[in-house]
């Protein structure tokens, strides 16, 4: 029983960091009708930069929490600015999916560059286990979920409460309207790409104690990340979250079960196999276009 | 959104004869084994290449995974090889099995709107290598070896210039048949659904099913090229079946330029090219990559091989 409960925290917290890439995903997708390829990297980047501040700044978390999510934020709009910006207007909706699949092939060979091939370790917040009611957990796990909700929380009341989550909103809505509304549909794309960014540094700053930050972690987050956002529904902002958790206590109860050398294959047999029975995804309803 | 025009036809069947030509007399020109070896690895990644073209630049879809077909059918081919089968029972059953699982990957992700199959085709790129280095027949992480050279009719084909001529041979096979399916309905259609799908659908084109068809052809053109790779290196292993080939074959599509068959060919020799001189860089191979096709993307969607093209539009505004 109580490893039960540990297993299922352990679930809920991995799927939260899942959930996290997941929202990211589903904002720029909804905003941009595009699946960024870049988002596994930003994760990536956020680990390294969160290294870089811990190394060089500070060694407080929150110090490096927040740092590296402001600096992630920045360098994801000028990514938006620099990479996809000069692209409006072409008439090619493949376009811009490349231009993410080049930073997918950029992003990773720039850190390998820079960091070289070897692992980094950031250090935990708490080295010691919590002992709770004859359960050892990792702290770790628990600080992930505790930040994980605090974002979602926040960025519910943005897009609920603000006047600029509400024009990001309306921007995913109906770019045409948006723009005669008078909202300025590039910046709100700069502010998503950079949005999605921070995310991915939350996510890969909360989650790098618990492995280790390599160059090449970026890829299978992303696919994970995605799996999860289809699991819910490519564009609905909950089903991001449960489809982060549900990927997460599946494949921690996997891992129980079968040899963890197949952990991704039973992910990724779960992508293929939610769409083929719900492409639209759990919460997703059936689509119908019209001209 | 549409094929690149270039030159007129009459003046496009001369420059091919002449192309061939210099390729045919290659190897007795220039007895560089080196050289010949390089123009058979680009060569067999046109192959790849010109099927991904198909799927890619004439249905819009996008698919990154097309080194699990490669390497796959250079695994299937390898074993039967080992085992004994001659050239023919061995490609015949890689580009059959691998053209099924194409069909059945396409039918599973490609009846959805939208682009899950670039997605979907790195999970199953992944899942392909994770297999393929997990389980004992294909040898794990090392691969298999020892696949013997080819004898074709009781020919061997066993010399670099015997490969050249068989790899140029399938080339030109592989891009006959496709030049000859995209001007037939067939590419019209598939045109239709790059353009616009949903006009197409009015039009009465079931996208689904052009889509798969597509998109299983270009998996038996990997699956061809695989085997010949097979042959060729005389091992197959995990990096026959990498992420980052697959990548290296999507870069060549977009490079050389994505909406024709001639860029498919010309991307691949021109990354291949690239790529072994530039081996002395080491890490700073993907990077270029990456960075090629972002500058592509952004100043010459069509590709270098429609530069001269846009070159000369530019240059005629300009004076």
């Amino acid at each position: 029983m109580e490893s039960l409960i540990q297993q299922v925290i352990y679930g809920l917290s991995v799927g939260s960091i899942y959930a996290l890439v997941a929202l990211a995903i589903v904002l720029v997708y909804r905003s941009m009708d595009l699946i960024n390829f870049a988002q596994g990297e930003f994760f990536m980047m956020g680990a390294f930069i969160g290294y870089l501040v811990y190394t060089q700044i500070s060694t407080h978390f929150l110090v490096v929490l927040v740092l590296s999510t402001v600096i992630a934020f920045a360098l994801g709009m000028l990514v938006e600015r620099v990479f996809l910006r000069p692209l409006q207007g072409q008439d090619d909706i493949l376009i811009l999916l490349v231009m993410t699949i080049a930073l997918f092939i950029i992003l990773p060979s720039l850190a390998l560059l820079i960091f070289g091939p070897q692992a980094f370790v950031l250090p935990p917040v708490e080295k010691k286990l919590y002992v709770i009611g004859g359960i050892a957990l990792n702290p770790q796990y628990l600080i992930i979920l505790l930040i994980t909700l605090v974002i979602m929380a926040a960025l519910y009341l943005m897009f609920t409460r603000t006047h600029l989550g509400i024009s990001l909103r309306a921007v995913a809505e109906n770019k045409e309207s948006a723009r005669m509304m008078g909202l300025n549909v590039s910046f709100a794309n700069s502010l998503t790409f950079g949005l999605a960014a921070a995310l991915g540094a939350i996510a890969g700053v909360t989650y790098a104690p618990l492995i280790v930050i390599t160059f090449d972690m970026g890829g299978v987050i992303m696919l994970k990340g995605f799996t999860a956002a289809v699991i819910g529904g490519l564009e609905i902002i909950p089903g991001a979250v449960l489809g982060g958790l549900v990927l997460g206590l599946i494949e921690q109860f996997s891992t129980l079960f079968i040899s963890s050398a197949y952990k991704d294959m039973i992910s990724f047999g779960l992508l293929l196999f939610i769409i083929l029975v719900r492409p639209n995804g759990l919460l997703g309803r059936r689509k119908v276009t019209k001209v | 959104m549409s094929e690149i025009p270039m030159l007129p036809r009459r003046m496009e069947a001369y420059l091919l004869c002449l192309v061939l030509a210099v390729l045919l007399v290659l190897p007795l020109a220039i007895q560089d084994d080196y050289l010949l070896h390089i123009m058979i690895r680009s060569m067999i990644y046109a192959l790849v290449v010109m099927g991904l073209t198909l799927f890619i630049g004439y249905t819009g879809q996008v698919s990154i995974g097309h080194s699990a077909f490669y390497g796959g059918a250079g695994y299937i081919a390898g074993l039967m090889a080992i085992a004994g089968y001659g050239l023919l029972a061995s490609w015949l059953t890689a580009v059959a099995v691998i053209g099924l699982a194409g069909l059945l990957i396409g039918l599973v992700v490609l009846h959805t709107k939208g682009n899950y199959l670039a997605l979907a085709s790195i999970a199953i790129a992944i899942m392909v290598v994770t297999l393929v280095k997990n389980i004992d027949v294909t040898g794990g992480p090392t691969g298999l070896t020892g696949i013997p050279k080819i004898s074709l009719l009781g020919y061997k084909i066993a010399s670099e210039v015997q490969f050249y001529y068989l790899a140029l041979t399938s080339l030109c096979t592989g891009f006959i048949v496709l030049r000859r399916l995209i001007d037939s309905r067939f590419g019209d259609a598939m045109l239709a659904i790059a353009n616009n799908d949903l006009a197409a659908q009015a039009l009465g084109i079931n996208i689904y099913h052009y889509k798969i068809l597509s998109f299983s052809i270009s998996a038996v053109y990997a699956a061809a090229a695989g085997v010949l790779a097979a042959y060729y290196d005389g091992y197959v292993s995990p990096e026959h079946v990498s992420l980052d080939l697959s990548i290296l074959f999507f870069v060549m599509a977009y490079i050389g330029g994505i909406r024709s068959l001639y860029g498919a060919i010309l991307g691949a020799f021109v990354l291949t090219f690239l790529s072994e001189f530039a081996q002395d860089f080491g890490n700073y191979n993907t990077l270029m990559y990456g960075v090629l096709l972002a500058l592509i993307v952004r100043f010459m969607p069509t590709g270098i091989y429609d530069a001269p093209r846009v070159a000369y539009r530019n240059l005629k505004r300009w004076l």
